[in-house]
């Protein structure tokens, strides 16, 4: 691992600082090099040893805790929607079409994750560049959890705006991670869920409900949140069998 | 039966290199030298020129606020240029040895001697630097009457000494010491805080006696006063370390300057020993052909608060103990050694590592590495779990980087010393400097009540 640390140190920081081209794109690197390797910094003032936990393992496990929460939700969305389009009965409900399950989760959730961290990431290294700042693991934690609590058919365009209100106004205002007292990821479903209401309610719990209604097959869940009597009387007319 | 604590909050840090075995005498030093720099806000004032043969026991520098307190030199020679730093700050004295002779006061008894006496032998000999005083973790005023001597019986840092072995054949010194710190007291005691289990001070009748069971920082005197008898605002209470009381009780009862030192070489870069020294010995004394100098950090004090002295420095004036580390300037691959890796060579107090699931005999060789770089202050309820005071750690840190005294008052800066948060700075996940942080709230009281 010597050599590869001095290739980056020798070859690629260069680009990076100074006059390098790159120089623009140093919080970029420095999070990427700090990612790779621990900087040799020595304790310098106070304690002389120092524990070995830092900020980003104590983010890593917080991930860690998250991924069963994670691989549940994945699955569950296949589970509900091939309920809801009556292809699994109640008696097979929970052994049959795992993987099929599996997949129609991950195209949900996979975009999901994707749109969250993009965002997220990208506007902490925005914020980073300009303050000259090192962003690494401050928005790893959040850009999870903003999918695991968003509705599974939300509009991806949503998942982006709601991460940079909640990443912006939330923690940045405040003076980023540590100053923020608004909790990120429930600052995203909150600022959804007043702004789009409309959208943040009835057919959006379950994948593809909409379809399963048209298509006659539809096996409720449980239940599912929706707009009040008038307002589904308001979508769909007054018959009453279309809910 | 002495009164017991028991203490649950803390860490206990078990590092390699601790020193066992017999105290090895060590030749008398070529030099004396005091940093004023160990004694927090003192401005000194010379007293003897450079050049000058002065005796052991004469006064080197005056404190410029209180003229009486002097610090004096422990052996006989010529006193040397001071070594000073930015704006012409006084950073060490030096006395390089030679002649003979001893300056010699009148001899105290401790039975018999009043508070005032005391006083002022120790003033006029000397001794007076070796008291500490909280609040501020500073020296104490020569007119101020504290509310109660505390004096730690054990040191609980990593690799310090044990009681028995500084102590060794002082014990009638220490008590001698004990009782002439009782006479300033007007009929009160001295606090003596002892490791449960341990029977060094079992003949001791000079001072209230209370056994503390626990991790580190159960020896932290501060950690002793807070259970024994917590400080209120504008109470003030004093502290002396175990072989300066010995000291100080050889010294008045004989009437001349003491200042022996029993210091601990520990560390895994040494060869750990017990060495028989003085105050103000030069650092390349003490390790002489023990130390590996490569890459080695050498540290007056203990790896949370120890000092680094420079080059030439003395031991600082309070410490018992050198420590060498590895130094950790390696760059650390994330999967290996870094933040991902297994950690089995890392001793953390968090569950993250597996320090938790190993032997609780195996010791660890930490390096000097940081493990991370300093990042922002997430709230993560560690410093709780080490901190064995009824105080708010996170709060009262946040009450001092912002500045707000009254809370900072409210929440209990009083009752604290940097050494008290010298665990809270360990186990930071986010690398903050926090020992530095309380010094500059505790500095910013004083500046206030001044």
């Amino acid at each position: 691992m010597k050599a590869l640390h001095k290739l980056i140190e020798e070859r690629v920081k260069p680009n990076f600082t100074g006059d390098g081209k790159l120089k623009r794109f140093w919080v970029v690197f420095d999070s990427l090099e700090t990612f790779l390797f621990t900087p040799g910094h020595t304790t310098s003032k106070g304690v002389h040893v120092r524990d070995g936990i830092d900020l980003k393992r104590t983010m890593f496990l917080v991930i860690v805790a998250m991924l069963p929460a994670l691989l549940f939700g994945t699955w569950n969305i296949g589970h509900q929607y091939y309920l809801s389009l009556g292809e699994i009965t109640t008696a097979d409900a929970w052994s049959a079409m795992f993987l099929d399950k599996i997949i129609v989760g991950a195209i949900k959730v996979v975009p999901l994750i994707v749109v969250s961290y993009a965002t997220g990431l990208g506007i902490e290294f925005v914020i980073a560049g300009m303050q000259r700042a090192l962003p690494s693991t401050r928005v790893l934690v959040s850009g999870m959890l903003i999918p695991l609590i968003m509705p599974v058919d939300v509009p991806l365009w949503m998942v982006a705006v709601a991460t940079a209100f909640a990443v912006l106004i939330a923690k940045e205002v405040f003076g980023g991670t540590g100053m923020n007292i608004l909790n990120v990821a429930l600052t995203a479903r909150a600022f959804l869920f007043f702004a789009y209401p409309k959208q943040m309610s009835g057919e959006i719990w379950i994948h593809d409900v909409m379809g399963s209604k048209a298509a006659g097959t539809l096996q409720l869940a449980d239940g599912y949140t929706g707009a009040t009597a008038l307002g589904t009387i308001g979508q769909y007319g007054g018959t009453a069998s279309q809910w | 039966m002495p009164a017991s604590v028991k203490t649950r909050k803390g860490l206990d840090i078990r590092l390699k290199g601790g020193a066992h075995g017999e105290t090895h005498g060590l030749a008398a030093p070529g030099r004396f030298s005091i940093h004023p720099t160990d004694f927090h806000g003192l401005i000194p004032r010379m007293a003897a020129k450079a050049g000058t043969e002065i005796q052991a026991g004469d006064v080197l520098f005056t404190d410029k606020k209180n003229p009486e307190v002097k610090f004096v030199s422990a052996i006989s020679g010529t006193v040397q240029e001071p070594i000073r730093g930015e704006k012409r700050r006084i950073l060490r004295v030096d006395v390089v040895a030679g002649g003979s002779g001893a300056v010699e006061h009148t001899a105290l008894s401790a039975s018999t001697a009043t508070g005032d006496q005391v006083r002022s032998a120790m003033l006029e000999s000397g001794f007076w630097p070796m008291l500490r005083q909280r609040p501020f973790d500073v020296m104490p005023t020569p007119t101020s009457q504290p509310r109660d001597i505390f004096v730690s019986g054990f040191d609980s840092a990593p690799l310090a000494p044990t009681a028995g072995q500084v102590l060794e054949g002082r014990m009638e010194a220490f008590r001698a010491g004990l009782a002439f710190l009782n006479a300033m007291l007007d009929g009160k005691k001295v606090e003596l805080g002892v490791r449960a289990g341990d029977d060094t001070f079992s003949q001791v009748s000079e001072a209230n006696i209370t056994s503390f069971d626990g991790p580190h920082p159960a020896g932290n005197v501060g950690v002793q006063i807070h259970n024994v008898r917590p400080m209120n605002k504008g109470e003030e209470v004093w502290t002396v370390t175990v072989q300066d009381v010995a000291n100080i009780g050889e010294g008045l009862s004989q009437g001349r300057y003491v200042a022996k030192r029993i210091v601990a070489l520990t560390g895994s870069r040494s060869q750990p020993a017990l060495l028989d020294s003085t105050i103000g010995v030069p650092m390349s004394h003490l390790i002489a052909d023990r130390v590996m100098t490569e890459d080695t950090r050498v540290i007056s004090g203990h790896a949370l608060t120890g000092s680094l002295r420079g080059e030439d420095g003395a031991l600082g004036f309070f410490d018992q103990q050198v420590t060498c580390l590895p130094e950790g300037h390696e760059p650390l691959f994330f999967l290996t050694k870094g933040w991902l890796g297994p950690g089995f060579d890392k001793f953390s107090a968090s569950r993250a590592f597996p320090t938790w699931l190993l032997p609780k005999g195996k010791e660890y060789d930490l390096s000097t590495n940081n493990n991370g770089e300093e990042r922002a202050f997430v709230v993560t309820g560690q410093y709780d779990a080490v901190f064995p005071f009824d105080i708010y750690p996170v709060q009262l840190i946040k009450s001092i980087m912002v500045g707000d005294i009254d809370r900072m008052e409210k929440l209990g800066i009083y009752e604290v010393a940097p050494e008290d948060f010298a665990l809270c700075e360990y186990v930071c996940t986010s690398k903050i400097a926090v020992q530095d942080i309380v010094r500059k709230g505790l500095d910013q009281m004083i500046e206030e009540f001044a």
